[in-house]
């Protein structure tokens, strides 16, 4: 399966809907049956980040090189 | 944004910090530029559930049991380092679609609204929206060549914005100007933090 192959490394379920070209609701309903199978593990995102100064002074720097 | 990997034995390296930041404003003033200007830009489909306003749009003869209609945003990824990454999601901006704004904009640092002066109307939704959840954003007004430039105080009470939300001008054609667009929101980010207004998520 498509999915399963694209989840062998981590990877953000937008990025993976992108990858695949499928709807991000149809992805996150195949997660789910895939991790009751034990086949996926799903983390949830660090949200410290928003609200870390040094990580988005991090952010601003890096965008500034773009 | 939740992250999902097969490999449960394997990398143990830590999930890495996710930015999302929402990139609105009206039908045709540049949002799929912007993203692309910075960014590797594809499309993220989603299918929603259709709401009232919008079944009245699409048309739904000979498909009157459709209840969710694909809404297609533009996805662009910027990897700062390997624990570091920013999302932007250009989402369209008319009200209709505000019903799928609450969960992207959950967990978002902020957004850009975009405005064109000749359309300048098309952004308020947006603005309307952000301004009711608290969430941080700047106003970017794409400069397109034909449209005729004002100054930015006439834009802000036209668009009665409030002092403390940054207006900047751009051309979103040039990556040098949509990066700073992106540098002033993570900027005004910063310093709506600084001040001790923390960033929630919007729910």
């Amino acid at each position: 399966m498509r999915l399963l192959r694209c989840c062998r490394s981590r990877a953000s379920v937008a990025d993976l809907a992108a990858d695949l070209d499928l709807p991000l609701g149809v992805v996150r309903i195949l997660l789910a049956d895939l991790r009751e199978r034990g086949l996926v593990t799903i983390y949830q995102p660090v949200a410290s980040g928003l609200n870390d100064v040094r990580i988005l002074k991090e952010v601003a720097d890096a965008l500034r090189r773009l | 944004m939740p992250y999902a990997d097969s490999d449960p034995t394997g990398d143990r390296s830590p999930i890495p910090v996710a930015i999302k930041i929402l990139v609105a404003g009206g039908f045709g003033v540049g949002k799929t530029t912007l993203v692309s200007a910075v960014s590797e830009v594809r499309p993220l489909r989603t299918e929603e559930e259709m709401s009232e306003p919008s079944s009245l749009v699409d048309q739904l003869e000979g498909v009157e049991r459709k209840t969710t209609t694909t809404v297609a945003m533009d996805f662009g990824r910027i990897s700062i380092s390997d624990d570091l990454v920013v999302y932007l999601f250009g989402t369209p901006g008319q009200k209709r679609f505000w019903f799928m704004w609450d969960e992207l904009a959950y967990g978002a640092l902020g957004a850009v609204v975009m405005a064109d002066t000749r359309r300048l109307a098309d952004c308020f939704p947006s603005i309307d929206y952000f301004e009711r959840n608290g969430m941080p954003f700047v106003v970017a007004v794409n400069c397109f060549d034909d449209a005729r430039r004002y100054p930015s105080e006439t834009m802000r009470s036209a668009l009665n914005l409030t002092d403390d939300v940054p207006l900047l001008l751009c051309d979103a054609r040039q990556r040098s100007s949509s990066r700073d667009v992106l540098v002033a929101l993570v900027e005004h980010a910063v310093a709506r933090l600084s001040s001790g207004q923390h960033v929630t998520p919007a729910r």
